[in-house]
C-alpha cells in the first residue's frame, strides 16, 4: 500500500517530531485511560464495601457519619446502642440476621471492631464475597484476635503471634495501651479490598474485659488493675454497642422496619439503607473524579494540539513533497489524504503506547495504591466507556488532521507543479 | 490523431491573462523545445498541458482526450497514467531512498503498473543505461544534482508514459553533462516511443532537438 510506505517513511524521516507527537498522545492517553480507571476502581470498591445488608443500625447520628464509622473505618460514633434495644431489634420477625459491632479501639493504626461470629457468617461484599480466612480460624477463646490482610501484610502477622490494642480509635495520638491484656491471633482474613482488610476483629466479651478495669472511664491504677486471669466469664456484660447491621427476611419490610427503628421510642437510634447513602456520599466525593476527568480531557486536547503544531508546521517544508506527488497523478484529495492517514497514524502510535504505559503502570503501581490508597483494582482492565473514549480519541485523532490536510489541498492546487 | 491538440485555449489568473493559444498541435515522437523568457508562461503552458490547471476556454486534447472536460480527478488519473514530469530542481522526496522514488512513477497509475518483475527489469536496466544502478538504496538527499536528474528520468519514463514534459530539468547542470543528460533522456524515450516536450530559457541545446517553438509565437498574450 503506497499510502502506508509514503505515510510511514516521511514521519520517520522527521523522527524527533514524530516521536515527541506521539509521547504527548501516548501520555495523553495514559493519563485519560488511568483517571478512568482510578475513578472506576475507587467507585467500584467504594459501593461494594458492603451489601446484602438492607439497614445500618447505630445511635442518633447523621447517615454519612454512620455509614463511614460503621463500615469505613472513619469518625466516631457520639452515641452507642443499648444492649437491650439491639436484643429487641435482632429478634423482630422481620429481620432474618444482624450483625453487631463495638468500636473505639484500634491496634497501631488499624481499627478494632468486636462482633460475633454472625460477622464471619453474615457479612457480604461486593456481590456475595463473604470473609475468608488466609489462615486459622475464627475467635474462638476469649483473647482471640482475627487480623485483616493488610493488617497482618504491613504489620508482618502470622496466626498465634501475640498482639495488644490501644485504647482509642484515632490514628496518631499518643495511645494508651491495653498491655496487659495481650491477645492471640487465631486467624487471618484474605485481601477483599475492602475496609475489613484493615481491621482488626474480636469478640464482644473481649471488648468488656479489656475495659473491665476502665469502667471510671480513665486508665486502671496499679491498684484497680484486673489482670486476665482474674477475669471471670460471668462479669463481662455487654452494655453497649456502636452499630449492628441487619438483613431483612423480605425486602419489602427494609424501609417499613427502618421507620419503625428511626421512630422506636425507647431509645434515639438511625437506621440508614447503605445503598442509599452510599450513592449520597458518593454525589459529594464524586466532584473531585469529575473535575480529574474534565482534567483529562483537557490534558487530551492538548496533545492533540501538538500533533497539530507538529503537522502544520512541516507542511510548508513539504510542499515541494506535494507538488511532486500531483504530478506523479496524485489528486489533492489524496494528498489531504495521505496528512489524514498521518495523523491517523500518529494517533494509533500514540493510543497504542498510551493503552500499553496505561496497563504497566497500573499493573507496577497496583501494590502501591492499594498500601497507599487503599484504591483496589477491583474489574475489567476496560470496560466499554474506556474503549469509546480510546475510539473518540481516534476520531479525534483523524479530525485533527483534517486541519493540515485542507490546509495541505489548498497549498497543492495553488502551488501546481512548480511548488516553491 | 495528433498526440497533442490545443484550440481556442484561454488561462488566466483572476483578471490577469497568461496564455490565448488558437492553436498548437504535436505529433507522436515528437521532441519539441519549447522557449521563452522567464514569466512568459512557460509553466502554465505544461500545468495544463498536465492537467493540473483547467483552461478558462477552449479544448485540449491529449491522446483524443479533452483534458478540458475532464473532472479535477480524471485529470488526475490521466496524468498519472500518460504523463511523465521532470523539474528544473528537487524532484524527489527526500525521505525516499532511490529505489522508492522510481516506483513512485506508475504507484498512481493502474496503466503504467505493470507486473511488479517487469517494472524492475525496466527500471535496472534504465538505471544501468543512466549509469546510477550503484546508487539503488542511497537515500536521495546524498546524491549529487546530476544523478536527481537522472533518477528523476527514470522516475519520469519508468512504466512507458506517452509523454514527458520537462521544465527546465538541465538548468542547475553544467554543460558537458546537460547534452550526456539529454542524450539519455532521448534515448530512453525513444525506445518507449514517449514524445517529450522540453520548456526552457537556454536556447543553447536547442539544437538537439526535432522541432523548436518560442512560446511567444503560440500565445497571443504578451507579457
Amino acid at each position: 500500500m503506497i499510502f502506508l510506505s509514503l505515510a510511514w517513511k516521511s514521519l520517520r524521516s522527521r523522527s524527533l517530531s514524530t516521536s515527541l507527537t506521539v509521547l504527548s498522545i501516548a501520555l495523553s492517553v495514559a493519563l485519560l485511560l488511568t483517571v478512568e480507571r482510578a475513578q472506576r476502581s475507587s467507585r467500584e470498591g467504594f459501593m461494594s464495601a458492603i451489601s446484602k445488608t438492607d439497614l445500618i443500625v447505630g445511635g442518633r447520628t447523621g447517615p454519612t457519619q454512620l455509614l463511614l464509622f460503621s463500615v469505613f473505618n472513619v469518625g466516631n460514633a457520639t452515641h452507642n446502642i443499648s444492649w437491650d434495644s439491639y436484643q429487641h431489634w435482632a429478634q423482630h420477625p422481620a429481620i432474618e440476621w444482624t450483625i453487631p459491632y463495638s468500636l473505639g479501639d484500634s491496634h497501631r493504626g488499624f481499627r478494632v471492631v468486636a462482633t460475633n461470629q454472625d460477622f464471619f457468617t453474615h457479612y457480604r461484599f461486593r456481590g456475595d464475597r463473604a470473609p475468608e480466612f488466609a489462615s486459622g480460624v475464627p475467635f474462638v477463646g476469649l483473647w482471640d484476635v482475627v487480623v485483616g490482610s493488610e493488617v497482618a501484610r504491613r504489620l508482618n502477622y502470622k496466626t498465634e503471634d501475640s498482639i495488644t490494642l490501644s485504647h482509642g480509635a484515632t490514628k496518631g495520638e499518643s495511645f494508651q495501651e491495653h498491655g496487659d491484656k495481650p491477645f492471640r491471633i487465631s486467624g487471618i482474613l484474605k485481601p477483599t479490598g475492602t475496609p475489613i482488610d484493615q481491621s482488626v476483629y474480636i469478640s464482644l466479651p473481649a471488648m468488656e474485659a479489656i475495659h473491665i478495669d476502665w469502667k471510671t472511664g480513665a486508665a486502671p491504677t496499679e491498684k484497680t488493675r484486673i489482670t486476665p486471669d482474674q477475669i471471670k466469664p460471668e462479669d463481662l456484660k455487654v452494655e453497649t454497642l456502636t452499630a449492628f447491621f441487619l438483613r431483612t427476611k423480605s425486602r419489602l419490610d427494609t424501609l417499613r422496619l427502618q421507620r419503625e427503628i428511626n421512630v422506636y421510642p425507647e431509645e434515639p437510634l438511625l437506621a440508614i439503607v447503605p445503598g442509599a447513602t452510599l450513592q449520597d456520599l458518593w454525589r459529594v466525593l464524586g466532584y473531585a473524579e469529575r473535575v480529574l476527568g474534565l482534567v483529562s480531557i483537557l490534558v487530551m486536547i492538548v496533545g492533540f494540539s501538538a500533533m497539530l503544531i507538529a503537522l502544520v508546521t512541516t507542511l510548508n517544508e513539504r510542499r515541494r513533497e506535494m507538488a511532486i506527488l500531483r504530478s506523479l497523478g496524485a489528486g489533492q484529495s489524496r494528498i489531504a489524504g495521505l496528512l489524514v492517514f498521518e495523523a491517523g497514524l500518529l494517533t494509533t502510535f500514540g493510543v497504542l503506547i498510551g493503552v500499553t504505559v496505561n496497563v504497566a503502570v497500573f499493573a507496577l503501581l497496583a501494590p502501591w495504591l492499594e498500601n497507599e490508597f487503599g484504591l483496589y483494582l477491583v474489574g475489567a482492565t476496560f470496560v466499554l466507556k474506556e474503549l469509546a473514549l480510546i475510539g473518540a480519541v481516534l476520531i479525534g485523532g483523524i479530525l485533527a488532521g483534517l486541519v493540515p490536510a485542507l490546509k495541505a489541498r489548498r497549498q497543492a492546487l495553488k502551488d501546481g507543479l512548480t511548488g516553491l | 490523431m495528433a498526440l497533442i491538440e490545443l484550440s481556442n485555449v484561454e488561462f488566466s489568473y483572476g483578471q490577469q491573462p497568461v496564455l490565448r493559444i488558437p492553436r498548437f498541435t504535436m505529433e507522436k515522437g515528437e521532441r519539441l523545445f519549447l522557449h521563452g523568457p522567464s514569466g512568459s508562461g512557460k509553466s502554465t503552458f505544461l500545468e495544463i498541458l498536465s492537467g493540473i490547471l483547467a483552461p478558462q476556454k477552449g479544448e485540449v486534447r491529449v491522446l483524443g482526450q479533452d483534458l478540458a472536460a475532464m473532472t479535477s480527478s480524471q485529470r488526475d488519473r490521466f496524468r498519472a497514467d500518460h504523463i511523465g514530469s521532470i523539474f528544473q530542481s528537487f524532484n524527489l522526496i527526500p525521505y525516499l531512498n532511490v529505489r522508492d522514488n522510481i516506483a513512485l512513477g506508475p504507484a498512481f497509475s493502474s496503466v503504467r503498473r505493470k507486473p511488479a518483475a517487469e517494472l524492475d527489469k525496466e527500471r535496472d536496466e534504465m538505471l544501468k543505461a543512466l549509469g546510477i544502478d550503484h546508487l539503488f538504496d542511497r537515500p536521495v538527499t546524498r546524491l549529487s544534482v546530476g544523478q536527481q536528474q537522472r533518477v528523476a528520468v527514470a522516475r519520469a519514463l519508468l512504466g512507458g508514459p506517452e509523454i514527458v514534459l520537462a521544465d527546465e530539468p538541465t538548468s542547475a547542470l553544467d554543460e558537458d553533462h546537460r547534452e550526456k543528460f539529454l542524450k539519455l533522456l532521448f534515448e530512453l524515450a525513444e525506445a518507449r516511443g514517449t514524445s517529450l516536450i522540453f520548456v526552457s530559457h537556454d536556447r543553447s541545446i536547442q539544437r538537439l532537438f526535432g522541432r523548436v517553438e518560442a512560446l511567444s509565437s503560440l500565445n497571443e498574450v504578451k507579457a
